[in-house]
């Protein structure tokens, strides 16, 4: 029969007022330790006394110790008869010698993981205690029994000064932890480390130290790698022209190379402090962090671009280029990012942007058409003036699409014209008419020429297309004024002179000098008069309207003739005879040549009174042809071969009154030949004659 | 030989200058102030040569010397075409004229071309 206190309830897990049997306690000992109780009980049943410790188990796998003591009580005849105790629970107690015994044996098996040697030295009998490990780390047989000093030969000669320092610390410390090379055998050198504690009598006397050695020669090995790496990833960082930082673990950077610390103006120290994002600016911190917040827990490289506080205060575009990095087992081990202070570049690009708009917005509200032609001369930009003339949308004018807009009759001589100049690299200018989207004829004239890179590459023509129907209206309305007005002057002054000339006939004979040198001076005012209404006409022609030339290819050979016919006409007394009959076609103002023409020839006949023979001459040379006009007149001085095509230069000799003139015809032809790309001069020899000559680009 | 010219113009002192330099060169001259009725004017007087002015009333030098020149009658009369317009020889080959002249002029210039004018036809 057996009965149980509540408080035996209790230890063993059961319930409150539960009955319970011998054999519901039985069945809660751990099944480890039942023999522990039985071999308990079946001594007490010998010696009466019971005492065992064991372990139970509640039903929710709880373990509890328990500490038994009982007594048996026996009969006469020796007999057990009834026993009684109680029971302790003791597994309080039991807790920490279990965790020691635990910490016992954990760091035997550190010990055999990490293959530690261990070792102990009695300091006053010199008598080492050595692990089978300690003997094979030093080379030594694991029968073998070396002394003291057997074992210091093991130490590579130059760390045996280190190994005494540290040993002398030792003693004066209580610890020893040091890090020496030695040599297992004479060819075989191994990095250790020492790690020991020194164990002191009543007296503090140092007594024994015991402890425990590594090799950690592949370690040493790997980190002097790592170090040697690292050192120099440090002197490729810090010369880079390029800020570079570097982020740990621990998120934020640990590494800031020179070219960063010479931008921020700060220390390595205090940007390691936590102290990276003092200088970015507020409006982009916030923003940055997220990224990199983002960017850190994805494990991904990013981009950011944001201003950054320079040593010299001002805030600068900085951009960072950050991509993850992993050690070799493939772990994430935070960023590494090239900063770069693209501020220049952000400006400049902002200021090309905003130049790029003005240009445009310039362009596109502008009274004129612009255009711009790639390096082939093929079209690639029209402004929106031109594209609201035309009514023709932009993409259309492209390569040579704008030729469209030109009326059918000037295309080939603008297109030709343009071509030329774009292949000489030189500007030009050229008039032509276009058909407004409203149906009207408008004059255009496109002036433009070739642009450059800042490296002197050609990259294109660009000019202009200006409306200038109103001015040629005004010129037309000017020529015709002037025309007009030429015209009323010289109708009175033809009547004057046909009367001077008829007086001076009828009185041919006279006695009478004064009437005879009054009608002479007459009769040269009247010619310079004359000369100055036709000359002004011209002058004002070419001084006035940039005179524009009326471009067109015919035979000039022909011209020649013609003109040499007309004035051969009123010039009886003179010869002129032409020595080509032959074509020679140019591309030219036909009636502006043609005033060349007649300026040479009646400069001719007008200075050669006494030689009556003028010839001229048609020659052609490479790709051009050259007109001369020959007399064996009065010539002219060589220091005034240049001056005579000057404005209103009239030769020193001239100062026979028979040449009256205003000294502007000659000045005229330059202007003609000149804006027709072509050369004029004179060869001459006072007293022999002239050759007054000009040339044009045969067509 | 006839030497009889006809004048248009509408400047009558230029006609009259004209008319006593070419009769003092003995030809007989006939003047005209307007060249309305022309192909009249020569059906009339039969000239030899015309001197035609460019601005005269009222059809202008060119449309009547376009006239002569399209006329069965008269076309081979020679036309010296004389004007202050300074492009005389570009006119003159429009209207078709024969000649040009540009005013002012010499007396000699006047009377060579006329001279010539009238040699070339007979």
């Amino acid at each position: 029969m057996f009965t149980g206190s509540q408080r035996l309830n209790d230890i063993f897990g059961f319930k409150e007022k539960q009955n319970i049997t011998h054999q519901d306690l039985l069945n809660r000992f751990h099944p480890d330790d039942r023999r522990v109780r039985d071999n308990a009980l079946s001594a007490a049943m010998k010696n009466g006394s019971l005492t065992y410790e064991a372990r139970i188990y509640w039903p929710e796998d709880t373990v509890r110790w328990i500490k038994v003591h009982g007594k048996i009580t026996f009969d006469n005849g020796q007999k057990p008869v009834k026993m009684h105790g109680a029971v302790m629970d003791i597994t309080l107690e039991k807790a920490p010698l279990k965790a020691l015994e635990e910490k016992e044996e954990r760091l035997n098996m550190a010990i055999d993981a990490a293959e530690l040697a261990t070792w102990e030295l009695n300091l006053l009998t010199r008598l080492p205690i050595y692990s089978k490990r300690y003997l094979q780390l030093l080379g030594f047989a694991p029968d073998a029994r070396p002394s003291h000093q057997e074992i210091l030969t093991k130490i590579h000669p130059d760390d045996i000064g280190i190994r005494n320092e540290a040993m002398n610390q030792a003693m004066k410390d209580g610890f020893l932890d040091i890090e020496l090379r030695i040599k297992p055998s004479p060819e075989n050198i191994r990095w250790i480390r020492s790690r020991g504690k020194v164990l002191y009598d009543s007296n503090s006397v140092p007594v024994r130290i015991l402890g425990t050695t590594l090799d950690i020669t592949d370690q040493k090995a790997a980190f002097d790698v790592l170090q040697q790496s690292e050192e120099r990833f440090k002197v490729i960082a810090n010369n880079a022209p390029v800020m570079i930082w570097m982020s740990g673990n621990e998120k934020y950077a640990g590494f800031y190379n020179t070219s960063w610390l010479h931008f921020t103006g700060r220390s390595a120290e205090h940007e390691n402090a936590g102290n990276w994002h003092e200088a970015v600016h507020p409006d982009d911190l916030t923003q940055y962090i997220r990224v990199y917040d983002e960017a850190f827990t994805n494990q991904k490289a990013f981009h950011r671009e944001y201003r950054m506080k320079r040593h010299d205060g001002r805030y600068r575009w900085v951009s960072d280029n950050a991509v993850p990095r992993y050690d070799n087992s493939h772990n994430f081990i935070g960023f590494i990012c090239a900063s770069m202070d693209i501020d220049d570049e952000k400006r400049f690009n902002e200021r090309l942007k905003a130049s790029e708009l003005l240009f445009k917005t310039i362009a596109n509200v502008s009274p004129v058409g612009l255009w711009m032609t790639d390096i082939n001369g093929k079209n690639n930009f029209v402004n929106d003036t031109w594209v609201e003339w035309t009514g023709v949308s932009i993409t259309e004018h492209y390569d040579e699409g704008w030729l469209g807009a030109v009326i059918d009759a000037d295309r080939n001589y603008v297109l030709d014209v343009c071509k030329k100049s774009f292949d000489a690299k030189e500007n030009f200018a050229v008039e032509f008419r276009i058909k407004r989207k409203d149906g009207q004829l408008r004059w255009m004239l496109s002036e433009g020429g070739p642009f450059y890179t800042i490296d002197k590459e050609f990259s294109g023509f660009a000019g202009s297309v200006a409306d200038i129907t109103e001015r040629k209206q005004q010129e037309i309305l000017k020529n015709d004024f002037l025309a007009v007005a030429s015209h009323e002057l010289k109708t009175p002054i033809t009547s004057i002179k046909a009367y001077t000339q008829l007086l001076a006939k009828t009185y041919e004979k006279t006695d009478n000098d004064f009437l005879k040198g009054a009608l002479v001076k007459m009769e040269n005012q009247i010619n310079k008069m004359t000369k100055l209404v036709s000359d002004f006409l011209k002058v004002s022609n070419i001084e006035s309207g940039k005179f524009q030339l009326n471009i067109e290819t015919f035979d000039l050979s022909e011209l020649v003739h013609e003109i040499a016919g007309d004035i051969q006409l009123v010039s009886v007394n003179h010869t002129i005879l032409v020595k080509e009959t032959e074509s020679v076609f140019v591309n030219a103002d036909r009636e502006r040549i043609a005033q060349v023409i007649t300026n040479f020839l009646n400069n001719a006949v007008k200075y050669s009174p006494d030689n009556k023979f003028i010839s001229v001459t048609i020659e052609r040379l490479n790709g051009s042809v050259t007109v001369s006009v020959i007399d064996q007149g009065i010539g002219i001085r060589p220091d005034e071969h240049k001056k005579i095509f000057e404005r209103f230069y009239r030769a020193k000799a001239n100062t026979n009154p028979a040449f009256s003139g205003f000294g502007i015809g000659l000045y005229i032809c330059a202007e003609i030949v000149n804006k027709h790309g072509g050369e004029i001069g004179v060869k001459s020899e006072e007293g022999k004659g002239s050759v007054f000559y000009f040339t044009l680009s045969r067509a | 030989m006839n030497k009889r010219v006809i004048i248009y113009d509408d400047d009558a002192d230029l006609l009259e200058v004209c008319s006593l330099i070419l009769a003092s060169r003995n030809f007989e001259v006939i003047t005209k102030d307007k060249c309305t009725e022309i192909l009249n004017d020569l059906q009339q007087h039969q000239p030899s040569v015309i001197l035609m002015d460019n601005w005269i009333p009222d059809v202008g030098g060119i449309k009547a010397t376009r006239l002569v020149k399209e006329s069965k009658e008269f076309h081979h009369i020679p036309v010296i075409f004389f004007s202050a317009n300074n492009n005389v020889s570009e006119l003159a080959e429009e209207a078709g004229a024969d000649y040009c002249l540009h005013k002012p002029f010499d007396i000699a210039d006047l009377e060579n071309i006329v001279s010539n004018a009238i040699k070339t036809t007979t």
